[in-house]
């Protein structure tokens, strides 16, 4: 053991005094510090968004005062009232964009149908969208491998080149602890290198030290460790410089970037998610073609699924207001099913991207930190749910109102509840287990000893 | 200079002849069909998905019943976004944009619906198309097979032996560049294959009469940037003293051009030109509608004043009195207004989402790969401006919808017992479809100068840096 932390040092002060090394970490360290510099950007961005909800929302209703006042009918209040709800961005989630960038973080609904108001995209810049953002979980996930790939891959080549291989592995006592001090020595840099970015881009972005970020930390060790152990492999393999060179450089690309992209069309391709549009277009439908039926036919439809209104008096002449919303919540519920089924098929074709994900470990380690941070797929559908729960809560505030024919002045406009923005914490998900990484980076490690035996025996 | 050609020939041999060479071409072939075909099938179905919402979403317009026409005009309706012409090629920004806007009266929705594919949290590079293995796998593939050609022949000292038998550097270097380029063409063929392929058998290729005018286009961009990339590899493998120096530098220059700098582009384009957050927007949108009045309110002052304007002009002095009914023309004055607000505030959206693509171009001057991107989404009508293009198209088409119900709304609705009357369904059969069509080429090509300068740059800097390079001392 002390004649292997003897090599460790050695060849640690080896990558002290060598120039690509320090270029590399630089490297490494320059596009974190870019990357958080962005998150930093987007996390202001979104909380400048959301500190600005209050005062849009107040000016709204000063609006809807001045037409309301002193009393207006709490139907045509609550038509006019759009109440924001928003998707909390943590510092975590900005080192982690997910699908963050492409899908809205802040929805204003009011009491009219809820579907056709889900699914609205943000202002974003679709050409950017198209490039791929740039956030910590990139840099760490794509270009931290490649680092350790282009510092690990010569550990045995260069030597073989020079022809002085068998003297050093002599001098070392043993292959096994040639390699591993070699490539140990250079993931524990770029590791290092990592943790480093990692802890500076927290304390600058204020991210709080919780087992959330431990367990996104932990995450990115574990992939890093996988990929550890496919440079040992990759170093044994080839027999020359060029060859371990081309050799890394191919892996990388293979399983970086091709491999990802084929899964991606692949899943696409073989799980069609019909679109929101499908919901919208029939719940169009639904709700006015109710202004062309009998108002008793939505009524009746109305108190199958609210049988507490069932006794109320019938709706007489062209408009009410309790038909009015009575006929917007029987066009939800026309695509009730639809809905349900869009929601389960796009979780769905997130649990197959995550059961297949281990073929490219880039892709695995993306879905593990997005989950992590709160970011992804799964995270943003909880968010639309508890949009949904909110405008029932909405709803169920009204509905005695409307079927009151009531007024309302602006004194009661705080009837309208504010979005309750934080997720119940019990709910924060795990994401994705790390024992498929760490499986892969088993399986390299013993194929590496086997070639170690039979290479070099 | 005559032995460039035999110079070539034996490059291209020595290539040919390693079995890695033909294993790279056949996983390049396996790719290619990959991508394209699958594609191609998801562009069939999407295709065949939204002309069948089309159709539904028209057959439900017409199939409206008798109503009053400003119930229509809520109701409202949808715009398509037909896939660009060379869609199924190079889908561009399409997978980001909504493919639907519903158009409705008094407000300009933006487009929704960008499709749900890209909602998984999966590394987002590009997608996998036939242009994203133009762009950038072939650059990969010329570096693979490449990188040794000169700095191999240093390496092993064959280099002193071949100019002592007289071959001049500039004849042995452009013959190994002519031999790559030989060895390369069989992977230009299969992508022209699979191109050609894919829009013979596409109907959105078919709609276009400037289709093939556009593939050839495409087609010169990437002939163009591959050319670069063939210059610059032998370029860096004459400058490096070994092979896998070569190698290396030719690697970090793609992850740059490809991987890295657009990123880093997009990041500095959003802070150069900051968007507005949506909801700004819409508040702004919101408070410049609010200053017009408001044409549902009887009692608002601007058109009160409008109101005796309107009098006047007919010389009657209430509202009963006018031979056409009053609220009609009140709504279709407030949609003028509010469409002229909404307008000015979209323009002022897409200009800053033009200028950040823009300012991305620019950094094509250090990233070739973003050039080709530029000119290969123009020409395939897949673009931000195609986008936009359409955004605008369907505010026109919405504009014109909602006025023309307007119209029927003044002629045909009486002023008295307005909202218990309705008009005759016929009137709705007699609205036109929603047509569109992406930019033309010359319209997308407009602007693009910078970027054909870019990737001819790239190329001929290598190449006189080729031929002035002495290979000895390099």
């Amino acid at each position: 053991m002390k004649a292997f932390l003897r090599l460790l040092l050695w060849e640690a002060r080896h990558l002290q005094r060598s120039g690509p090394a320090w270029l590399v970490c630089g490297g490494l360290l320059a596009a974190s510090l870019l990357a958080t510099w962005a998150g930093g950007r987007n996390l202001a961005r979104h909380r400048g968004e959301v500190a600005a909800l209050a005062a849009q929302y107040a000016t709204q209703m000063e609006t809807i005062t001045r037409e309301f006042s002193p009393q207006g009918e709490a139907g045509y209040v609550a038509y006019y009232t759009f109440i924001p709800t928003h998707w909390p961005m943590s510092p975590l989630a900005a080192l982690t964009t997910g699908v963050r960038d492409v899908v809205p973080s802040v929805i204003w609904v009011r009491m009219l149908g809820l579907e056709g108001q889900l699914y609205e995209a943000d202002l974003g810049n679709p050409a950017l969208q198209a490039l791929g953002g740039l956030d910590l979980a990139f840099v760490f996930c794509a270009l931290a491998p490649l680092a350790l790939l282009v510092l690990g891959h010569d550990a045995f080549t260069r030597d073989r080149d020079l022809g002085r291989f068998t003297l050093v592995a002599a001098q070392a006592g043993g292959l096994g602890r040639l390699l591993a001090a070699r490539i140990g020595a250079r993931a524990l840099l770029v590791v290092g290198t990592v943790t480093l970015a990692f802890a500076g881009a927290c304390a600058w972005l204020h991210v709080s030290p919780d087992g959330r970020a431990a367990r996104w930390l932990l995450a990115v060790w574990a992939y890093l460790a996988c990929w550890t152990s496919l440079a040992a492999c990759i170093a044994v393999v080839a027999r020359s410089v060029a060859g371990s060179l081309a050799l890394a450089l191919t892996t990388w690309v293979a399983s970086v970037i091709l491999v990802p992209a084929l899964l991606n069309l692949a899943l696409t391709a073989a799980f069609p998610v019909p679109e929101g549009l499908a919901l919208t277009v029939h719940q169009r439908q639904e709700s006015h073609a109710a202004w062309d039926r009998p108002r008793a036919e939505t009524m009746e439809k109305f108190f199958v699924h609210h049988p507490e209104w069932a006794g109320t008096p019938p709706v007489e002449g062209r408009f009410a207001w309790r038909w009015y919303y009575a006929m917007q919540e029987m066009g939800d519920q026309s695509v009730a099913a639809q809905s349900q089924a869009y929601r389960h098929n796009l979780r769905s074709r997130q649990a197959v991207m995550t059961r297949l994900a281990w073929l490219a470990p880039v892709a695995y380690a993306q879905l593990a930190l997005s989950a992590r941070a709160g970011t992804d797929l799964d995270a943003h559908l909880d968010y639309l749910d508890r949009v949904r729960a909110f405008h029932g809560e909405l709803r169920r505030r009204f509905y005695p109102l409307f079927f009151a024919e009531a007024s309302i002045t602006p004194a009661q406009f705080d009837l309208f509840p504010p979005f309750p923005a934080e997720p119940p914490a019990a709910a924060a998900p795990s994401g994705p287990s790390l024992w498929p990484l760490l499986a892969i980076g088993a399986l390299a490690f013993g194929a590496t000893r086997l070639l170690l035996r039979r290479r070099f025996l | 200079m005559a032995s460039v050609l035999p110079i070539a020939l034996a490059e291209w041999r020595l290539i040919a002849r390693h079995r890695s060479t033909w294993l790279l071409f056949a996983l390049f072939v396996v790719l290619i069909a990959t991508a394209a075909g699958l594609n191609r099938a998801r562009q069939v179905r999407d295709r065949a998905q939204q002309l069948d919402y089309q159709r539904l979403v028209r057959a439900q317009w017409e199939g409206q019943p008798d109503r009053h026409p400003h119930r229509v005009s809520h109701y409202g309706t949808f715009a398509f976004r037909p896939p660009g012409p060379l869609a199924a090629i190079d889908p561009g920004v399409e997978s980001y944009t909504g493919r639907v806007q519903y158009l409705e009266a008094h407000r300009q929705n933006a487009a929704n619906f960008a499709e749900a594919g890209a909602l998984s949290s999966a590394f987002r590079l590009g997608e996998l198309s036939l242009a994203f293995v133009l762009q950038l796998v072939l650059p990969l593939v010329t570096i693979v097979l490449g990188h040794r050609a000169l700095a191999g022949e240093h390496e092993t000292g064959r280099l002193r032996f071949l100019l002592a038998q007289g071959v001049s550097q500039r004849a042995l270097a452009f013959g190994k560049l002519g031999g790559l380029a030989l060895a390369l063409a069989p992977f230009g063929a299969a992508g022209a294959v699979a191109a050609v392929l894919v829009a013979l058998t596409d109907l959105a290729f078919a709609a276009d009469a400037a289709a093939p005018a556009r593939l050839a286009v495409f087609a010169a961009a990437v002939l163009l940037h591959s050319a670069a990339w063939l210059a610059l590899t032998l370029w860096v493998s004459a400058r490096a003293k070994t092979s896998a120096r070569a190698c290396a530098v030719l690697v970090m220059l793609w992850l740059g051009s490809s991987v890295v700098v657009p990123r880093i582009a997009a990041v500095a384009a959003a802070a150069r030109h900051p968007l507005p957050d949506k909801s700004s927007f819409t508040a702004a949108v919101a408070a410049d509608t609010r200053k017009l009045g408001d044409a549902h309110n009887p009692d608002d002052p601007h058109y009160a004043q409008f109101k005796a304007e309107t009098l006047a002009r007919y010389g009657v002095t209430r509202v009963e009195d006018l031979p056409v009914n009053y609220a009609g023309i009140l709504m279709a004055r407030g949609e003028e207004l509010s469409a002229q607000t909404f307008a000015r505030h979209f323009a002022a959206l897409g200009e800053t989402m033009q200028a950040q693509a823009d300012f991305v171009n620019g950094w094509g001057l250090v990233a070739p790969t973003l050039a080709l991107r530029a000119l290969s989404a123009a020409a395939a009508g897949t673009d931000l401006r195609a986008d936009l293009k359409f955004q605008r198209e369907a505010e026109a088409y919405r504009y014109a919808f909602v006025q023309q119900l307007n119209g029927l709304h003044r002629d045909e609705v009486r002023y008295d017992d307005d909202k218990d009357q309705k008009l005759s369904a016929d009137h709705w059969k007699r609205f036109p479809d929603f047509r569109t069509a992406p930019p033309t080429l010359r319209e997308a090509l407009t602007g693009t100068g910078v970027a054909w300068l870019v990737l001819v740059l790239w190329t001929l800097v290598p190449l006189v840096g080729l031929a002035r390079t002495d290979l000895r001392t390099a």
